[in-house]
Order: structure tokens, then sequence, then C-alpha cells
């Protein structure tokens, strides 16, 4: 049922904001429509303690920008926060909780800031596990108060990192370790599967630059040796700068591949867009 | 789904929750239906309440009816009985036997009912041919529940007296 309507997403992140109207199931999404708006360095800096919106005019403005190109973008949207806002842990659940407050209970202890001001949320996986997500209230009412700012009716919020690893978890996998990267405009994450097993779920401030693509594979590189035997990983990247990526790579010698591809319109390859993964999943 | 929202938000309906909104509808049917089919049994056992109760009034109105007939049927029976049994000129004699010389019967009146029962006036020219009359009923198996009733004296005396004959039954 889900698939038969369009799913209205609007991204947030350091550089710009962006949306799209999605239709298809997840195996074939067809992009309806796309609209992206830029932001001046320090509009938005995402951050998990402060809230994020620094220019707040020039955010809205950006917002509804994107919210008037894209197909029914005033809403109901699903609003996606960048990476970088979220502190994150993988956890195995026992059998008779709720994942929600066993998250809360196991994640919040190690915050920062008083457990009340978390806003907690998982995603499932198997085995029974589950990855948590915690976020700071005060950062999530920055983006919704720009978001109603802007006349955005606003369905749900969610993360970018958490929204691409749900479309990337649905393709099956072999028993060898493979590791996906996720990328922000300031941040990325790294999750490395074995047997279809998420075994290591890893948060890291990007490095931008020319060497960013050397660093970032003995990222992968370490990310899989915590996951399995060490073994070369298949790779794959989703996220602002995935294509360049994977292209330095290949430069290398590094094999990857992107995350996922889209029909339709776009300005981009659908895999520099991670937070397309909640249309997806 | 994921939501980290400060506050609830709505949600999209899910096909669980448009599933328990059909049974619920579904289930809205049934019950005004059985409402409506309780109601119209509700309503017809009510109406047959009303035509046993009617049809009971009628039943008691014809016993009623009935009964008034067999009352005067009933006392003419048991009149024609006890006149077989205790004709008038019988119990005429059996009274004449008792009464004194001076005490003659001015008027008799015969009740028929559960026996015979007798109102009489007599003018006795003595009080004591009258108290010997009375005796004599008092003393008599064939009368009994002797009751005088007013007196007049004035030398003499005329009195009524209630009595019931039982000469029928000997």
């Amino acid at each position: 049922m889900r698939a038969l309507r369009a799913r209205v997403l609007v991204a947030i992140d350091a550089t710009g904001v962006a949306g799209a109207s999605v239709s298809g199931g997840p195996g074939t999404p067809r992009i309806r429509s796309f609209a992206r708006a830029p932001l001046s360095p320090g509009a938005l800096v995402p951050d998990p303690f402060d809230p994020n919106v620094v220019g707040g005019p020039e955010v809205q403005r950006a917002l509804s920008e994107v919210a008037a190109g894209v197909e029914g973008g005033r809403g109901p949207v699903a609003l996606i926060l960048p990476e970088g806002v979220a502190r994150t842990a993988l956890l195995d659940v026992p059998a008779g909780v709720t994942a929600r407050e066993f998250a809360r209970y196991r994640i919040t202890a190690g915050l920062p800031y008083p457990p009340d001001e978390a806003l907690v949320d998982v995603m499932p996986l198997d085995g029974g596990r589950v990855l948590a997500a915690a976020v700071r209230r005060r950062v999530i009412e920055g983006y919704e108060a720009v978001a109603a700012a802007a006349g955005l009716d606003i369905e749900r919020l969610d993360l970018a990192p958490l929204a691409a690893l749900s479309a990337l978890a649905r393709e099956p996998r072999g028993t060898a370790v493979s590791v996906d990267v996720i990328l922000g405009d300031r941040a990325l994450s790294l999750a490395a599967w074995q047997g279809g097993v998420l075994h290591v779920f890893r948060t890291r401030r990007r490095q931008s630059g020319p060497r960013e693509p050397l660093w970032l594979g003995r990222e992968v590189d370490r990310t899989a040796v915590l996951a399995g035997n060490g073994s070369a990983p298949r790779i794959r990247a989703v996220g602002p700068g995935a294509v360049a990526l994977l292209r330095a790579w290949q430069d290398e010698g590094r094999a990857g591949e992107p995350g996922w591809r889209a029909e339709g319109a776009l300005p981009v390859e659908a895999t520099e867009l991670a937070w397309l993964g909640a249309a997806l999943a | 789904m994921r939501d980290f929202s400060s506050r609830p938000r709505r949600r999209p309906p899910q096909p669980v929750d448009l599933g328990l909104i059909g049974v619920g509808l579904l289930t809205l049917i049934f019950a005004g239906y059985a409402t409506g089919t309780s109601w119209a049994d509700f309503k017809r056992a009510r109406q047959h309440v009303a035509d046993v109760q009617r049809d009971t009034q009628a039943a008691q109105a014809r016993l009623k009816t009935l009964e008034a007939r067999s009352a005067p049927t009933a006392a003419l029976a048991t009149q024609a009985l006890l006149s077989a049994d205790a004709p008038p000129p019988r119990l005429l004699s059996d009274l004449a036997a008792l009464m004194p010389a001076d005490v003659k019967l001015d008027s008799l009146a015969l009740t028929y009912g559960d026996g015979i029962g007798m109102t009489m006036q007599v003018s006795a020219k003595s009080a004591g041919a009258y108290e010997a009359f009375l005796q004599r009923l008092e003393g008599s198996p064939l009368f009994d529940e002797v009751v005088p009733g007013e007196e007049a004296r004035d030398g003499g005396v005329t009195a009524s007296i209630q009595m019931r004959y039982r000469g029928g039954s000997r």
C-alpha cells in the first residue's frame, strides 16, 4: 500500500536543502520531481549538542524553495536530518523487552547531556539487533521550528544515515564482509556486515580534501577488520561525494559500487543522495 | 517507522489500522442489524403479551357473566329442592304446633338459600304467652338460630322473630 502513493522527502545538510517526490516500490523507485537549494557556509552546522540552524531565515527560505519545487512538497513530508547530529549504538535487545525502551536505557547513560533531553528511536535489524540513535531535543526542535516557519507539514523526522542503511540493508549479502559508506556533508557512517548481520556501525567527521579517499579507504579497512576476518570487503557508497570517492578508489585499485540507482530525472546520480534511502527501504 | 519528532505526530494509516477500522465498521453494522432484529422481536413479544392480556380480560368478563347467570339458577334450584323437602304447608304446620293459643302469626317470609330462613311477625295477648312461644321455638329440634327481633309491649306483645327451619332435613 505504501508503494502506491508518492513519498515526499526533504533533506537538509550543511551545503543545502534537497527534496524529492518518489513513487514506485523499493526495487524500482522513480523520482517524480526533485529540487535543491544551496545554503551558504555556516547557515546550518550539523552538531549533536547545539541547535544546528544558525542562519534561520536563509534555511527557511531554502526549505520553502524546495517545498515549492517538489510535487507535494508542502506535506506531509519526511524531514531527513543530516549525518553528525545523533549518537548511535548497535544493541542486542533481550527477549521480552521493548526495543525502543531498551535503547533509551542503554544509550542515554553515555550521553553528555541529561537523558530526558534525548529523543531515541531504533532501526530494527536481523538477529534481534537494533541500531539505536539518540538526538538532543533542542537540535530536533531547531529543525522543526524552521520547517514549520517554511510552511512544511512534517509527517516524521528521520536521520540520513539510518534512512540510507534501511535501504542498503534490504539487498541480500553473501557470507563475505561488506562495508557500507554513508556520506554526509560534514560527517559519515561506516556499517560493516558479515553473513547478513550488522556487526559494526561507526560515525566519523569527514576530512574533505584530496586525501579523503585514502583516509576513508583505511577507515573502511579498519571497519572490515572489526567485523570479520580481514579479507577485502565489498564496498558500497552513498551520499554527497560518493561518485567521486568511488572513482578515486577505482584509480587506487579499490573496488566499490554505488549504493543504489533510481529512474527519473535527477541532476545527480541517485547514489549521491543518501537520504533517498528513506523512500527505498 | 522511525520518528525523531519532539512531540507525537500523526502518522499515515497503516494496513493494520485500515483493517481494524474495517472490522469496527462490520461490527457496527452487525450490531445495528442485531439491535433492529431484537427490537422487532421485542415489539412482537409485547404485542403478544397485550393479546394475551386482552384474551384474559375477555375470558374473565365472560366468566363473570356466566357466574352472574348461574347464581339465580342455583338459587332457584335450591329453592325447588328445599320446597320439595320442606313444603310451606308442613312448615306452617310445625310452627302452628308450637304456638300457644294466645299467640297468633301476623306475617311470615321465607328465604331459600342455605336452608330455609324465616322472618315472622307475631302478636301475643300477654308477655307470658310470648315468652312461652320463644321457649318452645328454642327447644324445638325443627327450628334453630332463633333470634328475637324488635318488640312492642302495650299490654300484649308484638314482635318479630328470625330463625331457620330444619324440618326439611329430617
